[in-house]
């Protein structure tokens, strides 16, 4: 029987695997929509700035979320490594294979 | 602002060390705990260091560099080599950033854990040596704009 790891372990991994989609969506969301990019410009003085603060945000917030939602005994941790590197590879892979293509 | 580039490298070659060395560490019979957990703080730290750094060198100054590529015969290095590393450059500090959270729980020890740890190690190595060869063809780039910059239409040979 696997030990179960705490819900902060748990609700802070998915919290990050979701970020990990999310700078893959953002990437597509802001290179094919300019008006996207100049809102993230004008707000956070560079586009870059805020697509780094949506997407630690994005795991900050969604960790201490996730954390509350009792996940540790629901995902064991072969689940859990899965789903992230699942995440994780879809993402850089997607990021490279859209600029690789688009530029 | 040559020191922040400086830094920048700095940081990135001790994170893959210490990368390196958390790997090692999660693989032996026995994991020390202290070890690993000062190993994974240790990363966390390097890798926002590696992110501050080289976020405060892009959008300060990478401007005339973007400029010099694209006139060069290598556009590639910023539309392809440039954009993606600094967009997985997050992936690598999401990896590295969710270690000490993982490495604090009290079943952190145990083999499938452990698997989901040393994932995640790979995952901050693959990013870091991706953006570091990323790096290597902005640089390229850079020095094909510099050396053989493409001529200006209608400007004199």
């Amino acid at each position: 029987m696997t030990a179960a790891l705490s819900d902060r372990a748990v609700g802070f991994g998915l919290a990050a695997a979701l970020a990990a989609l999310a700078d893959l969506g953002l990437v597509l969301l802001k290179q094919t929509h300019p008006a996207v990019l100049a809102w993230m410009a004008r707000v956070f003085g560079h586009h870059w700035i805020g697509h780094g603060v949506l997407v630690i945000g994005l795991y900050a917030g969604a960790g201490l979320l996730l954390s509350r939602a009792g996940l540790g005994r629901r995902i064991p941790p072969d689940l859990l490594r899965r789903l992230f590197l699942a995440a994780m590879l879809a993402s850089g892979g997607g990021i490279l294979v859209f600029f690789i293509v688009f530029d | 602002m040559t020191s922040l580039l400086v830094a920048h490298h700095l940081a990135g070659l001790l994170a893959l060390f210490a990368a390196l060395w958390l790997w090692v560490a999660l693989g032996a019979p026995q994991p020390e705990p202290g070890r690993c957990r000062r190993l994974a703080l240790l990363l966390a730290h390097l890798a926002g260091a590696v992110l501050l750094s080289g976020g405060a060198w892009y959008v300060l100054t990478y401007g005339a560099d973007r400029a010099a590529i694209l006139r060069g015969p290598w556009p590639q290095a910023h539309g392809v080599a440039m954009e993606s590393k600094e967009h997985m450059v997050f992936l690598f500090l999401l990896a590295a950033l969710y270690l000490p959270v993982l490495l604090r729980d009290p079943a952190w020890a145990e083999a499938a854990a452990r698997r989901l740890a040393r994932a995640c190690v790979a995952l901050v190595l693959l990013w870091g040596v991706a953006a570091d060869l990323g790096g290597l063809a902005v640089d390229l780039g850079l020095r094909q704009g510099l050396v053989r910059p493409a001529p200006q239409t209608g400007a004199a040979p």
